[in-house]
């Protein structure tokens, strides 16, 4: 009687969470409906489904977003590497070692955080186009354009920035992994950037599948940064190139909307990826074994 | 469309063209002048150059790039850069004038950086205006539209070339006028029966975009020039430059006369900045004056027909509107125009419908009122050239512009955006370019009816004024503000606004002499390590590296070597920061003590930042909401999500739990614009979900103006993405409950069986570093933000969420005061450090007890 009783509560569960992911994925929706109407439906009926498949849509979308896609995914790929490296490992030095100094360098750290990217665009902007010896610059950083209108110009910021968000979560969770694990290690011997490697790594899977995707989901909604730094097609990322696309008014916003959808399909690949890390567990077996 | 409403108070006329002639005498004589060192300039003009063209007309990209590939292949010398900027077309000009150099364009649209034509920052084209276009043989300015570009004339000089006009009108359903037998009005008072008629039809008169944007560069601040340019022009003969003047001219002054139904007559007079400002600091142009009390009655008397929720409504609500026939008439530019007729085409017969235009019919029976109504719009893509001090490049510029502005094309301008998909702003400027008949006659409207003289929304085009009576009107249009008391704040924001430009251009207040405006160009000082990259760079890894070498030599024993290998590990991080994230950051909190104008150089200037913060009363209206916001966010970062984690937790099963992870992150793809689109249309008054929904359950009592009810608007941004549940703090909770071992649940399991006392004393507590983590970082974002407000509603209506981000980003990329914005961005620095330094020590201390 009381499995009952439960199974009926976890069905009653199961079916909020439902509601709940039911408007929570609303805009999603509409964002593949309106992939498929004219402005005149999207206007005189917002909530219907379209009255015909417009795969051209897709078509034009494709064409003129591909290279924009790709170039984001690059970016993003190259992001997510960086970003995790670095910050598990400065993340486990300010979670799990003790050290004279800790405190300050930490809040240095975090403190760049907080300061508005509003008040920090301009000075970057100088400072990666004066940035001297690089991109036909001499050592005072001039004569030429630096990193500006290259993929450094996005890789580097995306990687350093990120990092110091990365560093702040990895170590909230590395502070919350038992003692008893690293004890163990260190008995036998293990040096510090062991028993990152071999301990603090493999029981932090779905902190770092969570930093990946929000380091990537941040490379593809940045849009003021590669606006500005970024000329050149070839190069440049989704969030601009969809602008572009939508011109000013596309008199099919249909288009636009497929454009969205497409530029949207690496970052799901990402997180249906990312997800699988997601396993419970792991501590514990850890702890056991 | 994101065009700003310009204003330049300059206009010309047919009658007087002939005075013209004598300005292009001394052209010709200059282009003689010119003739005699022909030679050697065409040996130098093959030289290689680059010419770099931005603009965010981004509708015409297909066309341009048609353009500039033609005009290559004609000057294979000559590369043509295109850069077509979507939104933050500002922010991207401003950052790149700041950084000086090859990256600044050489042409862009103008009027997205005010005040840049009186800081010498702009060619003057009125020479090359009077020069042979060698690509049609005649003279220049023939092929334009002379007289829009009279009215761009600034100081004596003109800066500004408009290559496409934009205005507002009204448009109608037809078939609905015949069907309850209307004629079109031909005065005011006939528009305003007509309107009853409709109203008591049960159709909403007239449709129109009444939020913060539309007040601000949309519909309604162009209905408000509409009005002021037909109560106010008798103000020119006051304001405009008399004999002994430094840009009085006879031709221009001394010859004119006051004709208020000669739609042209004001057109080439030159209004003298410093006898406007004098008079409005003396009083004689006193905004609480009867002509503006009645200018606001006016606007009121006509709002009774809007759509009764437009306070909060945006453009595309109101084509929404029009649309589905519940409007009878709209207001809209004439950049709309294309849209509905693609659109129409291709909706179902029984949806579409017969709809033109009319201009504004005049005022008749008011004797405060000059004369009929004027035309407001101006140039959509409006463009300057950027001085570079380079003759040769200068001569290069102008050609490719000549080439642009040929009728050839213009008619490549008109068709390869049409056949792009995209829209007309408006009629074209350049000669001999007709538009396809289908359209044509929708854009008729829109010429013919003259220009604007006198206006003021704000002083000129100063847009620190402008948005400051966006806020005013708005509250007094919503009920907020009484006549009298908008009126004295008018007054107030213009006056304050005079004083700023006094102060910008450097002006002495004394009408005969020309004024040099305070150009700073200073150089960097290379010892200055906030001026110099190289020298931060230097200098924090120097600070980095004594800081590590100290900290080791203290240490004792394990803790040495700890200590060692600790900042070891930290090498490849602090490297990476320091190279690259300490100067931008240190470097704009230091221009927060630096006068830094957009377009000059910054300037040392101490506190007086921070005294003008002190005094700034937009600022602490925007904390109260901010705090309110900051308050609801930390709830929907930590207690929904928590509990969204602790729901999906308790279902059994990897497989359902992970397509739940995985709907719930979802989200975070849906692009901002779409997010925007769907919240509007939820809390839409006239046909939004929310609304109709409380209908449906016979609560139409508590339908609302969500976002026009400046009691609601808050509110409703903080309601925007219900059921709130964040991706990120899921997947921290997710991760922090996951971890928690087994073996302590069941030995809780065994004391009690209730899973909200389990939830309550075993999980809360150990997920406190989850929730610490969350507050932080929501605290630090949430101060941050401007962007919900910015989209969703530019913090009106009013006041209503305006918040002291938004002030920032307004401040720094919209007013272009960079050194003010910064010191706001410095102080909400300040704010979040120590609200984070606090935070962790409080959050600590629990843990410790």
């Amino acid at each position: 009687m009381a499995a009952d009783h439960k199974r009926y509560k976890r069905a009653l569960v199961g079916l909020i969470l439902a509601g709940f992911a039911l408007l929570t994925l609303l805009p999603f929706f509409m964002t593949l409906v309106m992939s498929q109407k004219t402005n005149g439906e999207i206007l005189n009926q917002f909530w219907s489904l379209p009255e015909q498949l417009r795969p051209e849509y897709y078509v034009n979308a494709f064409t003129f977003l591909g290279v924009y896609i790709g170039n984001t995914v690059l970016v993003g790929c190259g992001t997510i590497f960086g970003v995790v490296f670095l910050s598990s490992l400065a993340g486990y030095v300010f979670a799990r070692i003790d050290f004279a100094g800790k405190k300050v360098v930490f809040l240095l750290i975090l403190a760049l955080m907080m300061i508005p990217g509003i008040l920090t665009l301009i000075p970057a902007f100088i400072w990666y186009k004066e940035f001297p010896l690089v991109g036909g610059n001499d050592w005072l950083g001039q004569g030429g354009t630096g990193f500006l209108n290259t993929r450094w110009v996005l890789l580097i910021p995306y990687i350093a920035s990120g990092q110091v968000f990365g560093t702040f979560l990895c170590r909230s969770f590395f502070e919350s992994l038992p003692e008893s694990l690293f004890e163990a290690a260190r008995i036998d011997g293990a040096s510090e950037f062991q028993l990152y490697w071999r301990v603090a790594l493999p029981l932090s899977q779905p902190i770092l599948a969570t930093l990946a995707i929000l380091a990537f989901v941040g490379v593809y909604n940045d849009y003021v940064w590669p606006l500005v730094t970024v000329s050149s097609a070839d190069i440049q990322t989704f969030s601009v190139g969809i602008t572009l696309f939508a011109g000013e008014g596309n008199l099919e916003p249909g288009e636009t909307m497929a454009g969205y959808v497409l530029g949207s399909l690496p970052l799901i690949v990402v997180f249906a990826f990312g997800m699988k890390y997601y396993v419970a567990g792991l501590t514990q077996g850890a702890i056991k074994g | 469309m994101p065009q700003l409403c310009s204003g330049f108070p300059t206009g010309f006329t047919f009658s007087t063209n002939l005075l013209l002639m004598r300005r292009f005498y001394l052209h010709t004589l200059t282009l003689v002048l010119l003739l005699g060192i022909l030679p050697t300039r065409t040996v130098w003009a093959v030289e290689e150059d680059v010419i770099r063209f931005a603009t965010i007309n981004a509708n015409y990209r297909v066309a341009l790039e048609e353009i500039i590939r033609r005009y290559e292949e004609r000057n294979p010398h000559i590369k043509v850069e295109l850069s077509i900027v979507g939104q933050e077309f500002a922010t991207w000009i401003r950052t790149r004038v700041a950084a000086g150099g090859d990256m600044v364009p050489d042409i862009y649209n103008g009027n997205y950086t005010n005040g840049y034509d009186r800081q010498g920052r702009w060619v003057a084209l009125d020479s090359h205006l009077g020069g042979v276009n060698r690509y049609t043989g005649k003279r220049w300015l023939d092929g334009l539209d002379a007289k829009l570009i009279e009215r761009y004339r600034v100081d004596g000089k003109v800066y500004i070339l408009p290559i496409d006009y934009i205005d507002i009108a009204v448009f109608y359903n037809r078939d609905l006028f015949d069907k309850l037998g209307l004629q079109l009005p031909k005065t005011w008072a006939e528009w305003m029966e007509l309107c009853e008629r409709v109203q008591q039809a049960g159709y909403v008169p007239i449709a129109i975009g009444g939020d913060a944007q539309a007040y601000w560069a949309g519909e309604m601040g162009w209905l408000v020039r509409l009005l002021g340019d037909a109560y106010l022009r008798n103000y020119v003969p006051m304001l405009m430059a008399q004999p002994g003047d430094w840009d009085y001219e006879q031709a221009r002054n001394g010859d004119y006369q006051y004709r208020p139904d000669d739609l042209y007559s004001d057109m080439l007079v030159v209004v003298n900045r410093e006898r406007e400002f004098a008079a409005m600091r003396r009083g004689e142009l006193d905004f609480r004056a009867p002509k503006f009390r009645r200018l606001y009655e006016r606007l009121g008397e006509l709002a009774q027909y809007f759509q009764p929720g437009y306070m909060g409504a945006d453009a595309r609500s109101a084509t929404q509107l029009f649309y589905t026939q519940k409007a009878a008439m709209c207001l809209m530019h004439s950049g709309s125009i294309t849209g509905i007729v693609h659109d129409f085409a291709k909706m179902k017969p029984e949806e579409r419908f017969e709809f033109a235009n009319f201009w504004f019919p005049p005022i008749t029976d008011d004797p405060l009122v000059e004369g009929p109504f004027r035309g407001v719009g101006g140039g959509g893509m409006v463009l300057a050239v950027m001085q570079k001090n380079d003759p040769l490049h200068e001569q290069n510029v102008v050609d490719f512009l000549q080439f642009l502005t040929t009728p050839e094309s213009g008619r490549l301008l008109v068709e390869r955006t049409l056949a792009d998909g995209q829209p007309l702003t408006g009629p074209l400027l350049i000669e001999g370019v007709d538009l396809p008949p289908e359209l044509a006659d929708k854009f008729d409207v829109f010429r013919g009816h003259g220009y604007e003289k006198i206006n003021y929304r704000g002083v000129g085009d100063e847009q620190e004024s402008v948005q400051e009576w966006v806020i005013i009107a708005q509250e007094y249009m919503g009920g907020r503000l009484s006549m009298d008391d908008f009126l004295q704040r008018y007054n107030e924001l213009m006056l304050r606004g005079v004083d700023r430009l006094v102060r910008r251009d450097g002006l002495d207040m004394d009408p005969t002499t020309e004024d040099e405006p305070p150009i700073v160009h200073r150089e960097k000082n290379p010892w200055n390590p906030f001026e110099n990259g190289s020298l931060m760079l230097v200098l924090i890894t120097t600070a980095f590296a004594v800081f590590a070498w100290v900290q080791v030599r203290s240490a004792q024993g394990p803790a040495k070597h700890r200590t060692r290998t600790a900042y070891m590990l930290l090498f490849p991080t602090v490297f990476l920061l320091a190279a690259f994230n300490y100067f931008p950051a240190l470097s704009g909190l230091y221009h927060a003590f630096t006068e830094w104008e957009s377009g000059r150089d910054p300037v040392f200037n101490g506190l007086d930042n921070f005294r003008q913060l002190l005094a700034d009363d937009m600022l602490y209206v925007g904390f109260g909401n901010m705090l309110i916001l900051l308050f609801a966010a930390l709830i929907k970062a930590t207690i929904v999500p928590f509990l969204a984690a602790e729901l999906i937790l308790y279902l059994v099963g990897d497989r359902i739990r992970y397509v739940f992870r995985t709907a719930f992150l979802l989200p975070m793809v849906v692009p901002a614009l779409v997010g925007v689109l769907i919240w509007r249309l939820i809390y839409n008054p006239d046909m939004g979900l929310l609304n109709q929904a409380l209908d449906m359950l016979s609560l139409s009592a508590l339908a609302a103006n969500w976002l026009g009810d400046p009691e609601l608007a808050l509110g409703a941004i903080i309601g925007m993405g219900f059921p709130w549940i964040g991706a990120f703090g899921l997947l921290i909770y997710l991760a922090g409950l996951m971890g928690i071992s087994p073996d302590i649940y069941h030995a809780y399991t065994i004391e009690s069986t209730s899973t909200l006392r389990r939830i309550w004393h075993l999980d809360v507590p150990l997920v406190r570093g989850q929730t610490r983590l969350l507050v932080i970082l929501t605290f630090i974002s949430s101060v941050q933000d401007f962007q919900t407000v910015l989209i969703m509603t530019r913090g009106g209506p009013g006041m209503a969420t305006y918040v002291p981000a938004l002030r920032m980003y307004n401040q720094a990329f919209v007013y272009g005061h960079f050194g003010y914005g910064a010191a706001i961005g410095l102080m909400l620095f300040l704010l979040v450090l120590t609200m984070t330094v606090i935070n962790m020590k409080v959050l600590r201390g629990e843990e410790t007890t």
